[in-house]
C-alpha cells in the first residue's frame, strides 16, 4: 500500500546575495514514515535545503521553486546541541514553553506533558525540579532535550541537520537508536543530513547524494551502496574507512 | 557557506579611501602651511579685524586681525602632531603589556588587569585636568596623562587577540619545536595583534584630538599664542552671534579630522576582518 | 531571576567575595595613585598658595597644616589614615572647610546630571539598537553604522556650544546656562547638558549593542525557537533581550568613566555648579587638597558602580563566573 506523500518539492533554487545559485533545481518527495538520508560534503547545500524546507532561510538567501508543499509540518534538530538552547533559560522551562505554545495548553498541563516527554526520552526528572541550564547538561542530554522539543511540535517530518556529528561515538549510537524508536512509534518521516555515509547507511532507507547544490543520485540505500551510478558517489563510498580485518 | 558580499566590500573600501583622502589633504596642507599661507598666523592687523570669510582671507580674520586660514592650518600642525606623538608610547606599551598578559596569563594577566582597573577608574578628563594642574598648562600634561591611561585600550585589544592564541595548536606546536616565548610572540602573536591595534589607534586618535582641543578650550592645554583649535574656539565664543566663523571654522576642522580618522579606522577594520 | 541551586550559589558567593576584595584593592590603589600624582607638583605648594612674597611664618604655618614638613612616607601614612579611618580627605585651603563637605555639597547636582544623562543614553541606545537590529539594512540600520564616524571626533564642549546656539539662543527652549531655582527648574536646566553628554556616547554604544543583538538573533538557540514556531515577539522579549542584557550592562559599565569625565567638562560649558566647577575652581585656586579629594571621590564612585554592575551581570549570567 502506497503511503501518502508528506513533503514534496520540485525545482528548488536558492540564491545568495551575489546571485550565485547555491542549490540548483532540487526535487524530491518524501512519504510518511520514510527516512531519507541527504549525504554530501560541506558546501553541497544540504543544510540550506533543510532550512528552506522549514522556512528558516538565513539573511540574504533568496528562494524560487516550481512547486512545494505549503507549510509542511516540520520540526528540526541541529548540529550543536548545547548552543541550540538558550544558555540563560532553564531547559525544562524551554521545553514547557514550546509545549504550551505549540499544543495550546496551559502552564500546568504543559509541565505534565513535559515530564512525560522527559521520561520517554530517558532524561532525568530532576531537570524539572531544579532550574538547570544547558551548560550543566551533557551533549547527549541536550540533544535528547532538543528532540523532545521537536516532538512537542507533533511533526510529520523531522529534519535532522547532522545531529550526531558533535557527539561522542557511543552517544551517537544511542541517539540514532532513539530517533529510530521514536519514528517507529510515532510514524513521522525523517530527513537526515550528514556527511558521514556510514551513519546515513545505518539509519536511512533511501539516500540522496548532493554535490554542489544538486542531487546527483537518489534511491534505496542498498541500491546506492552496492551499485552506485555516479563516480562521485563511488568516491564517497570508497572514502568510508572500513574496520580493518582482525588477524588471528 | 556564506560568500563575501561584493557590493558591501566595495562600500567599505570606499570609506577607507575617503578617510585617507580627507586626512591626506589636511596633513598635506598642514605640512605646507608655511608655503601655502599668505599671512603669518600671529600677525595682527587691527585694521582688518573681524572680517568675514572671503577674498583675501578665505576663513576671515579674528578680533585681532589675524588671518583665520593660516591660524587654522598652523593649529593643525600643533594639534595633529601632539595627537600623533602622544599616541606612540601608549600604543607601544599597551600592545606590549596586552600581549604579555594574554600570552602568559596567570599572574601577569592578573597584574596587568589590576593596573588597568585602577586607571580606568579615573574618568579620563578628570585625570587629564588633574595632571594639567600638576604640571601646569601645556602639552606635557597631555603627554603624561595619555601615557598613564592611553595604553589601556591597546592592552585590552592585544590581550583579546593574544589570549585565545595561547591555547591554539599553532602555539602548542611551536613550543614543542622549542621556540622561545619571545620568538612566538614576535612571529605569531604580534602580526595578529597589530591590525586590530591599528584600527583602534585610528578611533583613539580621533578621541585624543577631541581631548586636546577640549583642554585648549578649557585653557589648560596648548598655551597661547601658539595657535590651537581649542583656544580659538574659546576665544571666538564671545563673538558667536556676530562673527560665527571664529569658533565654527576651527570646530568644523576638528570634526573633519575626526570623521577622516573614523573612516580610516572603519575601512581598515572591515578590510582586515 | 531564577533561583540558583546549591552548587551555583556557592560558586557565586566565592566569586562575590573575590570580586569585592579586588574592588577594595583597586580603591586602595586609586588612593595611592591620587596621593602620588598630586605630590608630583613641582615647587612648594605653600608658596604656590600664598604667593612668593608671603611671610615666612605664614608659609611655615601652612606647611605644617598641610603636613608638608613630614617626610613623604609619613605624609602618605597620614593621608591613608585620614582617608580610611576618618573619611577625611583634607581641608580646602581656599574655603577652610573639609573637602568632603564641599564635595558632598556640590555632588547632588552632578549626580542628577549623571543620572539624567545615563537615563537618556540608556533609553536611546536600547531603542535605536533594537530598531536597527530588527530592521536589518533598513535606513535606520545604515544610519547607525555611519553616524558614529561623524560624532566620534566631536569634542563634547563643541556639541554643547552647538546645542546652546541652537536650543537656547535661537529657539529659547532652554536656559543658556546656570541652574534655575526649584527642583523642576533644576531639571529643566540640566536637560541640555545631559543631552550633550549623551550625544557623544550614544552612537558608539548603539553600534556595539546592535552587533550584540545581531549576534544573539543569529545564534543557534534562536533558530531552534523559531524552528519550533514560537511567536517572534515572545522569542525576542523572553530570550533575546535577556541574552543581550549582560553585554549591554558591561558596555555601560565601561562607559561610565567617559560619562563622568564628559559631565565634568559639560558643567564648565553650561556654567552648572557641580563637582566639575568645584574642581576647576580648586585648580584655579591651587587648592590641592580639594583637587585631591574630588579626584578620589570620582574614582571611588566609578569603582563602586562598576562593581555593582559586575554583580548584577554575574548574577544574571552564570557563564561569567568561570
Amino acid at each position: 500500500m502506497e503511503r501518502e506523500v508528506v513533503l514534496a518539492v520540485r525545482g528548488l533554487n536558492l540564491y545568495n546575495r551575489d546571485g550565485e545559485r547555491l542549490v540548483k533545481d532540487l526535487s524530491f518527495s518524501l512519504r510518511a514514515g520514510e527516512t531519507l538520508g541527504l549525504v554530501g560534503e560541506s558546501g553541497s547545500g544540504k543544510t540550506l535545503t533543510l532550512r528552506s524546507l522549514i522556512g528558516l532561510l538565513p539573511e540574504g538567501i533568496r528562494e524560487t521553486h516550481e512547486a512545494r508543499t505549503d507549510n509542511p509540518n516540520c520540526a528540526m534538530i541541529f548540529q550543536n546541541p548545547q548552543s541550540a538552547l538558550d544558555p540563560l533559560c532553564p531547559v525544562f522551562r524551554q521545553l514547557c514553553e514550546v509545549i504550551a505554545a505549540r499544543q495550546g495548553v496551559g502552564r500546568a498541563e504543559a509541565r505534565a506533558r513535559a515530564l512525560r516527554l522527559l521520561r520517554r526520552l530517558s532524561l532525568p526528572e530532576s531537570l524539572a525540579r531544579e532550574d538547570r541550564l544547558p551548560g550543566s547538561l551533557s551533549g547527549g542530554q541536550c540533544q535528547r532535550l532538543l528532540i523532545a522539543m521537536a516532538l512537542s511540535c507533533e511533526p510529520e517530518v523531522l529534519l535532522c541537520d547532522e545531529p550526531t556529528t558533535a557527539l561522542d561515538v557511543t552517544v551517537q549510537k544511542k541517539t540514532l537508536d532513539l530517533i529510530r524508536a521514536l519514528q517507529a512509534e510515532l510514524g513521522f518521516a525523517v530527513i537526515f543530513v550528514t556527511h558521514n555515509l556510514a551513519v546515513a547507511a545505518q539509519l536511512c532507507q533511501s539516500l540522496a547524494v548532493m554535490r554542489q547544490g544538486r542531487i546527483i543520485e537518489r534511491g534505496p540505500t542498498e541500491q546506492i551502496l552496492t551499485s552506485p551510478r555516479e563516480p562521485y558517489t563511488e568516491t564517497l563510498i570508497g572514502a568510508v574507512l572500513p574496520v580493518p580485518e582482525r588477524r588471528g | 557557506m556564506k560568500r563575501k558580499d561584493r557590493s558591501r566590500t566595495r562600500g567599505r573600501r570606499l570609506t577607507l579611501c575617503v578617510g585617507l583622502a580627507m586626512m591626506g589633504v589636511l596633513v598635506l596642507l598642514a605640512l605646507l602651511a608655511p608655503v601655502v599661507c599668505r599671512y603669518d598666523p600671529l600677525a595682527q592687523d587691527l585694521y582688518a579685524f573681524l572680517q568675514p570669510p572671503g577674498g583675501d582671507h578665505p576663513f576671515g580674520t579674528d578680533q585681532l586681525g589675524r588671518d583665520m586660514f593660516s591660524r587654522v592650518l598652523y593649529a593643525a600642525r600643533v594639534d595633529l602632531s601632539v595627537m600623533a606623538l602622544a599616541e606612540i608610547i601608549p600604543f607601544a606599551t599597551g600592545v606590549f603589556l596586552g600581549m604579555l598578559s594574554g600570552y602568559f596569563g596567570g599572574r601577569t594577566e592578573w597584574l596587568v588587569t589590576l593596573a588597568a582597573d585602577t586607571f580606568i577608574a579615573f574618568p579620563y578628563y578628570l585625570l587629564v585636568i588633574v595632571v594639567a594642574f600638576v604640571t601646569g598648562a601645556g602639552v606635557q600634561g597631555i603627554f603624561i596623562t595619555f601615557m598613564l591611561v592611553g595604553w589601556l585600550v591597546y592592552a585590552r585589544v592585544a590581550r583579546g587577540v593574544a589570549a585565545p592564541l595561547r591555547a591554539s595548536e599553532w602555539v602548542a606546536s611551536a613550543k614543542l619545536m622549542g621556540y622561545s616565548d619571545l620568538r612566538i610572540i614576535a612571529t605569531q602573536i604580534f602580526p595578529n595583534v597589530l591590525p586590530q591595534a591599528v584600527v583602534v589607534l585610528m578611533t583613539d586618535m580621533a578621541g585624543l584630538l577631541a581631548v586636546i582641543v577640549t583642554l585648549g578650550y578649557l585653557g589648560i592645554g596648548v598655551a597661547p599664542p601658539t595657535p590651537d583649535w581649542g583656544t580659538m574656539i574659546a576665544e571666538g565664543q564671545g563673538f558667536m552671534t556676530s562673527a560665527w566663523w571664529l569658533s565654527v571654522i576651527p570646530g568644523l576642522t576638528v570634526v573633519y579630522a575626526g570623521i577622516a580618522l573614523s573612516c580610516i579606522g572603519d575601512g581598515l577594520a572591515d578590510l582586515w576582518r | 531571576m531564577r533561583r540558583m541551586n546549591g552548587g551555583e550559589a556557592a560558586r557565586f558567593r566565592q566569586w562575590l567575595i573575590r570580586a569585592f576584595l579586588r574592588a577594595l584593592l583597586v580603591v586602595v590603589l586609586v588612593t595611592v595613585a591620587v596621593f602620588f600624582v598630586i605630590r608630583l607638583v613641582p615647587g612648594d605648594p605653600a608658596v604656590m598658595v600664598l604667593g612668593e612674597h608671603a611671610a615666612p611664618a605664614a608659609l611655615d604655618a601652612l606647611r605644617e597644616r598641610l603636613g608638608l614638613n613630614l617626610s613623604v612616607p609619613a605624609q602618605f601614612l597620614r593621608f591613608l589614615k585620614n582617608v580610611f579611618l576618618r573619611g577625611d580627605t583634607g581641608d580646602s585651603i581656599k574655603y577652610g572647610v573639609s573637602s568632603r563637605s564641599l564635595v558632598l555639597q556640590f555632588a547632588p547636582v552632578t549626580l542628577l546630571l549623571v543620572a539624567l544623562s545615563t537615563l537618556i543614553t540608556l533609553i536611546m541606545t536600547v531603542l535605536l539598537a533594537f530598531l536597527a537590529a530588527t530592521h536589518r539594512d533598513g535606513p535606520l540600520d545604515q544610519a547607525v553604522r555611519v553616524v558614529p564616524a561623524f560624532t566620534q571626533g566631536m569634542p563634547v564642549f563643541w556639541t554643547g556650544l552647538l546645542f546652546i546656539l541652537l536650543f537656547s539662543v535661537k529657539l529659547r527652549w532652554f536656559p543658556v546656562g546656570g541652574l534655575k531655582p526649584g527642583f523642576a527648574g533644576m531639571l529643566h536646566s540640566l536637560v541640555l547638558p545631559a543631552v550633550t553628554v549623551s550625544f557623544g556616547q550614544i552612537p558608539p554604544l548603539v553600534r556595539s549593542l546592535r552587533e550584540r543583538l545581531l549576534e544573539v538573533l543569529e545564534s543557534d538557540f534562536v533558530t531552534t525557537l523559531r524552528a519550533a514556531r514560537l511567536p517572534r515577539r515572545r522569542i525576542f522579549l523572553r530570550h533575546v533581550l535577556r541574552n543581550a542584557f549582560v553585554p549591554t550592562l558591561m558596555l555601560f559599565s565601561v562607559n561610565l568613566s567617559y560619562l563622568i569625565g564628559g559631565t565634568l567638562v559639560v558643567e564648565q560649558v553650561f556654567a552648572v555648579r557641580g563637582v566639575g566647577r568645584l574642581l576647576f575652581e580648586a585648580i584655579a585656586n591651587r587648592d590641592f587638597p580639594l583637587v585631591q579629594a574630588v579626584a578620589l571621590y570620582c574614582a571611588v564612585f566609578v569603582v563602586v558602580i562598576s562593581f555593582l554592575a559586575d554583580l548584577i551581570a554575574h548574577r544574571a549570567d552564570p557563564r561569567m563566573r568561570s
